[in-house]
């Protein structure tokens, strides 16, 4: 059965009056939140560095949504051609139960899911505190519980620390940075520039729309989205035989960009674009008119 | 009144503070001026941590710094008899990113590292020297101290401006871990807390990079101390 997502009438149609009314409010809280790095837009970015991964390795898309009409909406993935969708309530408090308004609202998003055609539905309770994460995981109660989870999700105020913290979101985040091992400044950039775009994109996106917006900074910091043997195709055969040349001088490419060092591995750099960008063929062709003997004689051009 | 001295403030610094302010330094004057301030910063460094004297230091400043403030300090520790090998230089050259390409408001703010200049130094067992002219916001001092800790944590870090804004400490602090925040050891002769645009008032006369002479030329510049001493550690290594 194909998606049908329903408009403001066809969801007061299907749900009785009390429930619209909670809906619609819901909505004008969430929409009055704070833009910024917070822990929703953390989490969110976190989802979205999951789901960019399935789009680097397998091409995978995915529609991801921020406060949507939907009971639980404070991030939903939804991902049509599967029927499947996601959807998750975050709480960054301990003071989390199931009982009341929560299981009232995974009871109705599912409802309302499966009324819109979604087969896959999977509803999750985020919480900050590991400990409520905990208890809330080993009490989901019945009526919801064969489509809803508990989950923990870590906030510190410093995203230094939360990434330091976590290294499965440094892993996470790490892997669409330009660097194939990142340190924690790299993986922090790529988490900031996630949260920018998709702040500028929200409420709804394509993550593929996600990620083109992300690799359009100067410098590039997020990796390319083509192989590393097609970068090195890119590569002029006469810069190649320059560089290869020049006394001390080592040179990769890594995830589409050219990274480079000299003088014992003391200096060493990325180049600011990409081996598939017009900045970078001007810079081959630059380096080989010069036709340098030392790496002193391009080390300003390396930028 | 929207400047304060600290107490390691002396006349000499003073005096110097008013010569960054004073519009009608030149650049070479300028220049001279931030390294002679470079020079005060490691004499009183040298106070308040006398232990630097028995570990490896590691100088880390930016492409603009390198030559003025940080060459001062790295001279000052030297004449004060720490060994060339002790002291320790990185160098980073960054970016600021504050938006993304196709927009025309700011978004993000960000600092990548394009290029470094990093002299083997075991940064567990180091004691940090962070220079920058002055410490205005965060992101880029945070982005170079995060890269080189990763996921080290030094003896000390000494964080040192001749200048900081009164609003920077607190923030840069609450940007790190606890554990490594809590090693941070603030170093500067003025505290302003009034911004014109971007610039602090009177902070160091206006954007450091234009009074440097690097307005520019910031991402092409090779400092002379980064180049003076990879060319003798080459020789060393010969």
């Amino acid at each position: 059965m194909p998606i049908s997502r329903f408009d403001r009438e066809g969801i007061a149609r299907l749900l009785d009056a009390r429930s619209f009314e909670r809906l619609q409010n819901k909505q004008r809280g969430g929409r009055s939140a704070q833009k910024g790095y917070r822990y929703e837009t953390l989490f969110g970015a976190h989802r979205i560095a999951r789901l960019l991964r399935k789009l680097v390795d397998y091409g995978e898309d995915a529609l991801v949504e921020w406060q949507s009409e939907d009971f639980v909406d404070d991030f939903v993935v939804r991902r049509d051609s599967r029927t499947s969708f996601k959807g998750y309530q975050l709480k960054n408090s301990p003071d989390v139960a199931w009982a009341g308004e929560i299981e009232g609202d995974f009871h109705q998003q599912e409802r309302l899911s499966r009324a819109e055609g979604y087969t896959d539905i999977r509803l999750r309770l985020v919480c900050s505190d590991r400990k409520t994460a905990t208890t809330i995981a080993a009490n989901v109660p019945d009526p919801i519980a064969t489509y809803s989870r508990a989950m923990y999700f870590p906030w510190n105020p410093a995203i230094l620390a939360v990434i330091r913290d976590n290294p499965w979101m440094a892993h996470d985040f790490g892997y669409l940075s330009r660097h194939v091992e990142p340190d924690v400044a790299e993986v922090s950039d790529v988490a900031q520039i996630i949260i920018g775009a998709w702040e500028i994109l929200a409420p709804s996106a394509f993550v593929s729309h996600i990620m083109e917006k992300m690799r359009r900074t100067s410098p590039t910091v997020i990796r390319t989205l083509e192989s590393d043997a097609a970068a090195l195709a890119r590569l002029d055969p006469a810069f190649v035989e320059i560089l290869d040349r020049l006394p001390g001088f080592e040179y990769h490419i890594e995830r589409g960009f050219l990274n480079w060092s000299a003088y014992g591995g003391s200096t060493s750099g990325t180049l600011s674009h990409d081996c598939f960008t017009d900045l970078f063929n001007g810079l081959q062709r630059h380096i080989v008119g010069l036709s340098p003997q030392s790496f002193d004689e391009i080390e300003s051009l390396l930028l | 009144v929207s400047r304060q001295f600290t107490r390691f403030a002396d006349d000499i610094a003073k005096r110097s503070l008013e010569r960054l302010a004073d519009l009608s330094t030149d650049v070479e004057a300028y220049r001279q001026v931030m390294r002679n301030l470079g020079h005060s910063l490691a004499d009183q460094a040298l106070e308040i941590a006398p232990d630097v004297r028995d570990h490896q230091v590691c100088v880390v400043c930016t492409v603009e710094d390198a030559d003025f403030l940080a060459r001062g300090i790295v001279e000052k520790l030297e004449q004060h008899g720490l060994s060339h090998n002790q002291v320790r230089l990185a160098c980073f050259w960054n970016e600021r990113v504050r938006r993304f390409d196709d927009d025309e408001d700011d978004s993000i703010d960000i600092a990548p590292i394009t290029k470094r200049y990093r002299e083997v130094s075991d940064v567990h067992d180091s004691i940090l020297i962070l220079a920058k002219s002055i410490i205005r916001g965060t992101c880029v001092v945070k982005t170079n101290l995060a890269s080189l800790l990763n996921s080290q944590i030094p003896r000390r870090i000494i964080v040192t401006a001749p200048v900081m804004f009164h609003t920077a400490p607190a923030k840069l602090a609450g940007s790190f871990p606890t554990e490594i925040a809590e090693r941070f050891e603030y170093l500067t002769f003025a505290i302003d807390d009034r911004k014109e645009g971007p610039n602090v008032v009177p902070g160091v006369g206006g954007s450091p990079y234009v009074r440097l002479g690097f307005a520019d030329t910031k991402s092409t510049y090779i400092p002379e101390l980064v180049a003076e001493r990879r060319s003798e550690s080459q020789g060393a290594a010969a």
